[in-house]
């Protein structure tokens, strides 16, 4: 995936300012910065969910302007940051609705559907859960249904914004965990927004640091994630320290 | 007719999926409630008739009698009953999906105020003695209504949609405000209005069925038909929208051209029902969320919806009509849009009571 200077707005307001990315293919990137940086518009917009004032969003060499809907939505999922979610709709018809692309309007749902669909409530470890409705989930549950929805739409790239929102440490790092290994082990482009610093540098292949609607850093996290950086972007002072071969962020205490 | 030709989008089968049967047992208890409700409709009244002399009539073997009642006097009543309240509540149901809320429905979204506003105008402006009659009547109404429900629907599209994203909470507010304008505009509009044109006027506007016609009703059964082709083959982008527009969007949705689409066969049916029986109030907004509870479904879902809306307007019209005779206050009859108001009232505080308690989500 790549994006060439793209810019993002609503209306006359311009929020993403010709914005250059190299996503790396069957890796995980991760996306972070400050509130308010842009990080929701730059995947909305890479999903064409807004339409670019400048520049183009390319997949596999073809710009995704100039692809249907049906075969864009074929090629890319997005699980938008707090998706609403209706009552009364079940687990696995939540997951269904992820086959959506896949099937006209006269097509019923085949034995390929319901594999698939199977297929993503296991990997979410939700297969026994799948005629409780999606509300009485716990939160945590209740985001891996959304993940396993998007994971039923079989695109080669995942666009995920925040899916550990709400979600306490533990489960936080059992959905970075499916994402990296949704990316390493079926080969596919996964983009993930976070709003933790720690967890992003220990998860992602590829770091994006966003500021103020432009790409502040871009590469390894170890590269990324430097003292300077965290203090230039976040405002933040920080120890960066090594553990197991992955960067940590922690914060300096003043006294 | 075998349920699984009624329904292919929402057939039955061992799947991860839920099960279709309290969908098609809801599609099945209304079918029957509706067609109990014509029967009993077309039988009761000043001249009673049995049951068999109805059925008789109805495959063409009543004596002419009968066939008089059934036919001339209570037929069109009964098919209006039935058109008006299919009409209304499948354009609510599509309201409430495609607002994901479930107090969105065409009076309280204003579309009906729309249709009240141009249909008064027309009665009042054009009307002769006593009300419309000929060309103005049978075309000019019907025109109006469609015309002043496609007014308010275009208004409030511009002002609920900001930067192409629906705002659901914003719809309905802005639906209110609607309908509130359009009810003062009315109001005004009958100030003008010479006596014997007012009377009539707010006969219709109170919701009746009282002076259905078959020629007066084929307008909305075109308008039924032309919309039942859309609405089924796009039904399933229903249960997208109520996910939300990005994830509509994701899934590969083109979100606001078939919100616009939805919008305009929901604001169709409600001008084309509103220029029938006048101001039918919270039919489409109970039918609907009825027909959802029963099904246990996530949105409103459209046959069941249909069914339920003309079973529950075809008995109310017979409660309207025989109410005040059964209770002993001679042959006067209740507008039918009077009595579903009293009906709905309570059901909307109870939405509001438990929407309050409710768990979180956005329910649609
Ligand atoms: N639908 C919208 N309409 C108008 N402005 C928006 C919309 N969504 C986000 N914004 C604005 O865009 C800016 C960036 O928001 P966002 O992309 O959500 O940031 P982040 O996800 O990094 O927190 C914010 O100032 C926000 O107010
Ligand atoms: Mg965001």
């Amino acid at each position: 995936m790549k994006v060439t200077d793209l810019s993002l707005g609503y209306g006359e307001r311009r929020i993403i300012h010709h914005v250059d990315l190299d996503i790396p293919a069957g890796a995980l990137t991760v996306i972070v910065g400050p509130n308010g940086s842009g990080k929701s518009t730059l995947l909305r917009g890479m999903a064409r969910l807004l339409r670019p004032a400048t520049g183009a969003v390319h997949l596999n060499g073809t710009d995704i302007a100039d692809l249907g809907h049906g075969a864009l939505a074929r090629q890319l999922a997005l699980l938008p940051q707090a998706p609403a979610t209706p009552a009364g709709l079940s687990v696995g018809d939540l997951v269904a609705r992820g086959r959506f692309p896949h099937r006209s309007w006269y097509q019923r749902w085949s034995e390929r559907d319901e594999e698939v669909v199977r297929r993503a409530l296991s990997q979410v470890d939700l297969i026994d859960r799948a005629d409780e409705p999606v509300t009485e989930l716990s939160g945590g549950q209740r985001q891996r249904a959304w993940i396993a929805m998007v994971l039923a739409q079989d695109t080669e790239h995942l666009l995920l914004d925040e899916p550990t929102t709400f979600l306490d440490l533990a489960h936080a790092v059992d959905v970075m965990t499916l994402a990296r290994s949704v990316a390493h082990d079926s080969g596919r482009t996964v983009i993930c927004v976070l709003h933790d610093l720690t967890l992003a540098a220990r998860f992602a292949d590829h770091l994006v640091v966003v500021s103020q609607g432009r790409i502040a850093a871009a590469g390894a996290p170890k590269d990324v994630l430097t003292p300077e950086e965290l203090d230039d972007v976040f405002g933040l002072s920080a120890h960066v320290i090594d553990v197991d071969g992955a960067p940590a962020v922690v914060p300096v205490r003043r006294a | 007719m075998s349920l699984g030709v009624l329904l292919p989008a929402e057939r039955a089968q061992a799947s991860i999926r839920s099960s279709a049967t309290p969908a098609r047992l809801t599609v099945l208890a209304a079918a029957v409630l509706l067609l109990a409700g014509v029967a009993t409709s077309l039988a009761v009244g000043e001249s009673s008739l049995t049951l068999g002399q109805v059925l008789s009539t109805l495959v063409g073997q009543g004596d002419p009698f009968s066939r008089l009642v059934v036919v001339d006097f209570r037929g069109p009543r009964v098919g209006a009953a039935v058109l008006v309240g299919c009409s209304l509540a499948l354009a609510g149901a599509v309201l409430q999906s495609v607002a994901r809320n479930p107090l969105a429905s065409p009076d309280l979204l204003g579309l009906n105020a729309g249709a009240s506003v141009a249909a008064v105008a027309v009665v009042i402006l054009a009307g002769g003695n006593g009300g419309v009659s000929g060309l103005a009547a049978s075309v000019g109404l019907p025109v109006a209504a469609l015309v002043g429900s496609l007014t308010s629907g275009l208004v409030l599209y511009l002002l609920a949609i900001r930067g192409r994203q629906l705002d659901p909470v914003r719809m309905v507010v802005v639906g209110v405000g609607l309908a509130a304008a359009g009810t003062a505009l009315v109001s005004w509009l009958l100030t003008l209005g010479d006596v014997m044109v007012v009377g009539p006027a707010l006969a219709w506007l109170s919701g009746s069925l009282h002076a259905a016609t078959w020629p007066g009703q084929a307008g909305l059964l075109v308008v039924l038909a032309a919309a039942t082709g859309p609405l089924v083959l796009l039904a399933r982008r229903l249960d997208l929208l109520v996910l939300g527009d990005d994830t509509a969007g994701g899934l590969g949705l083109d979100v606001h051209r078939t919100r616009i689409l939805f919008l305009l066969l929901a604001t169709a049916l409600t001008g084309a029902a509103t220029a029938v029986a006048g101001a039918v109030v919270f039919l489409a907004l109970c039918a609907p969320q009825l027909a959802r509870g029963l099904s246990r479904a996530s949105r409103p879902p459209l046959l069941a919806s249909a069914l339920t809306g003309g079973a529950l307007l075809v008995w109310a019209d017979l409660a309207a009509r025989m109410l005040l005779s059964w209770t002993g206050f001679g042959p006067t009859e209740l507008p039918v849009g009077v009595f579903t108001a009293v009906l709905g009232a309570p059901y909307l505080l109870f939405v509001v009571a438990r929407q309050r308690a409710g768990s979180e989500g956005i329910p649609s």
